[in-house]
């Protein structure tokens, strides 16, 4: 009875002064709905960052020949199959030389479609198989675009011409998350190469994370020391090399700083506006100090009247911002607007202990004009 | 007749001041209604609000419905205050925005509930004849309305001793008879008594006891 009681003289306090209450629950509001969109705008940012960073075209190295006159100019076997038992690597594709595979004279317009033989040399093959069955030696596989460019009816009657011989079409592929050669497959057909490859004209490395590209990147050019530091180029994704300046400029730190400023000045607005409530009602406090209220009720009052006030407040601002956020990309995690709206509801209760001890320590007395 | 409040050479001062009481001592018995009168400045709104447990004394003792309470803590002289002691101010002191009826529930201790009280409020407000104002706010209330209903809120929880400062000091005839009345019967009734601080003699001359407060020389 006596915390309900508690409750009601609270509320009905709030009602009766009621700029000072929708200034204490604007500034809850605008604390906790501040904070929950720095931090749920900042994690969205994070989280598309993260994707972006590891999606297999940053993930991606692509080390290619410089020149393919000779088979002396290609990548040799041997160095590409330590590169590709790299820790850190997760898939090493290899690629012969590109090879025009197929011409056609289609409407007065000559269609060019490359030829590979690829080798998978650690993971998963370079291809995803969208029809027909996957290729032997001697056989070849289309890209959809490449069937398409070459009028190829895949896998019933197609065959390729390559070096005079004629190459069975057994399937169509795709091949996704293949970095910087991810076009050139799409438009090519390729073969299993065989056993006894004996270099590569392209290696692909998929790596793990976008921070083992640079280390892997090392080890490369150190296995590839004895083939000659001009004789290969190596691409990559300049963004792998600034993972961690990109995720340290994606505003986490700032966003830290930026919350943590609005709480201490959410508190110390809750704080001012529950002394002033406090100074404002002094006669009230007087009068019910007289009646026999002691001086934790009336402490108990003060503070049940911020935490409800800051609490509606919290729980609006939080609500309001999920809903903007909601409209931007991303899940919306629940527990972090409710964790804001409990803090910030905590915090109300904190900055009303000065107002709440100012009421219940005054002397009612000399208020109430003692002669 | 016992006395539901006592007081033994008591002395008090605001701060560094001079005395305003020295040496007062009194009993007032239950079952009667006492005046306290004297010239302005003498003490007496002092020394009731010293017997409501609102100051405490520099020197001497108060003992209320038979508790010492000059060394009692600030909590237990607010309990015995919520439990044994109504107040009615010299200026009614009602909370403006709130109804008669929210003003009347706030002088209940907070363990208790205004529904289980609302039939003995509303006989009380009827017997001073505020009863159609019960939903009024009091902002809209006249002197002598908002007085009748300062003293419906002390008298509800049925305190044992009943402090009026001043009951008639702003209000015309008719609501200080119906003031006065209820003050009376009120103090009269056994287990309860009733201490009015007023100038006017007419009060003082209808009480059982007069106490008479002199100008403390310096």
């Amino acid at each position: 009875m006596t915390v309900l009681r508690l409750v009601a003289l609270a509320l009905g306090h709030a009602r009766r002064r009621m700029i000072l209450s929708l200034a204490a629950t604007l500034v809850a509001a605008v604390a906790a709905g501040g904070v929950v969109y720095l931090i749920g705008d900042s994690t969205q940012r994070s989280n598309e960052l993260l994707t972006t960073l590891n999606s297999p075209s940053v993930r991606s190295i692509t080390i290619r020949a410089n020149t393919d006159t000779t088979a002396a100019d290609l990548l040799p076997a041997r160095a590409v199959t330590n590169i590709a038992g790299l820790e850190g690597v997760d898939r090493a594709v290899g690629l012969s030389r590109v090879q025009s595979a197929t011409t056609a004279r289609l409407r007065d317009t000559q269609v060019s479609v490359g030829y590979f033989v690829t080798a998978t040399l650690k993971g998963e093959p370079p291809y995803r198989l969208t029809g027909g069955r996957a290729p032997r030696t001697g056989e070849a596989i289309t890209s959809s675009s490449a069937a398409t460019r070459l009028r190829l009816s895949v896998p019933t009657s197609a065959e390729t011409r390559v070096d005079d011989e004629l190459v069975p079409i057994v399937g169509t592929f795709d091949a996704p998350g293949l970095g910087a050669i991810t076009d050139l497959f799409d438009a090519s057909l390729l073969s299993p190469a065989p056993s006894n490859a004996s270099g590569f004209f392209v290696v692909v490395l998929i790596v793990h994370a976008p921070a083992d590209v640079i280390s892997v990147i090392d080890a490369t050019e150190r296995l590839l020391g004895e083939f000659g530091s001009n004789r290969y180029s190596v691409e990559y994704d300049a963004r792998a090399a600034e993972v961690e300046t990109l995720v340290a400029t994606s505003g986490r730190s700032g966003v830290r700083s930026t919350a943590i400023a609005i709480m201490v000045i959410g508190a110390l607005v809750e704080a001012a506006v529950a002394f002033v409530n406090a100074v404002l009602q002094r006669r009230e406090i007087a009068r019910r100090r007289a009646l026999g209220f002691t001086r934790s009720m009336v402490f108990g009052a003060l503070v049940i009247e911020s935490a409800v006030l800051t609490g509606i407040g919290a729980t609006l601002g939080a609500f309001a911002a999920t809903v903007t956020l909601s409209t931007g990309a991303g899940a919306i995690d629940l527990a972090q607007p409710l964790a804001a709206a409990g803090f910030v509801s905590l915090i109300g209760v904190f900055a009303a202990l000065p107002g709440g001890a100012l009421a219940a320590f005054q002397d009612p007395a000399r208020i109430l004009r003692v002669p | 007749m016992s006395a539901l409040v006592a007081i033994d050479d008591v002395g008090f001062r605001y701060g560094r001041a001079p005395l305003v009481l020295r040496g007062v001592s009194a009993a007032f018995a239950e079952g009667q209604v006492h005046a306290i009168t004297g010239p302005s400045g003498c003490g007496k709104s002092t020394l009731l609000y010293l017997i409501g447990l609102m100051l405490r004394p520099e020197t001497g003792s108060i003992e209320v419905a038979g508790q010492a309470t000059v060394r009692s803590g600030d909590r237990e002289r607010a309990l015995l205050r919520a439990a044994h002691i109504g107040f009615v101010f010299q200026d009614a002191l009602l909370e403006p925005s709130m109804t008669v009826l929210e003003n009347i529930a706030e002088g209940l201790p907070l363990s208790r509930s205004m529904r289980r009280h609302r039939t003995e409020a509303d006989s009380m407000l009827e017997r001073v004849g505020v009863s159609e104002l019960r939903n009024r706010k009091a902002s809209r209330l006249s002197g002598g309305q908002a007085q009748r209903v300062a003293l419906v809120r002390a008298m509800l929880k049925g305190p044992a001793v009943l402090l009026v400062d001043e009951p008639t000091g702003n209000l015309d005839d008719t609501s200080a008879a119906v003031v006065l009345g209820a003050l009376f019967e009120y103090g009269r009734q056994p287990g309860h008594t009733c201490i009015v601080v007023t100038h006017d003699e007419r009060i003082a001359a209808s009480a059982d006891t007069v106490t008479r407060l002199a100008l403390v020389s310096v």
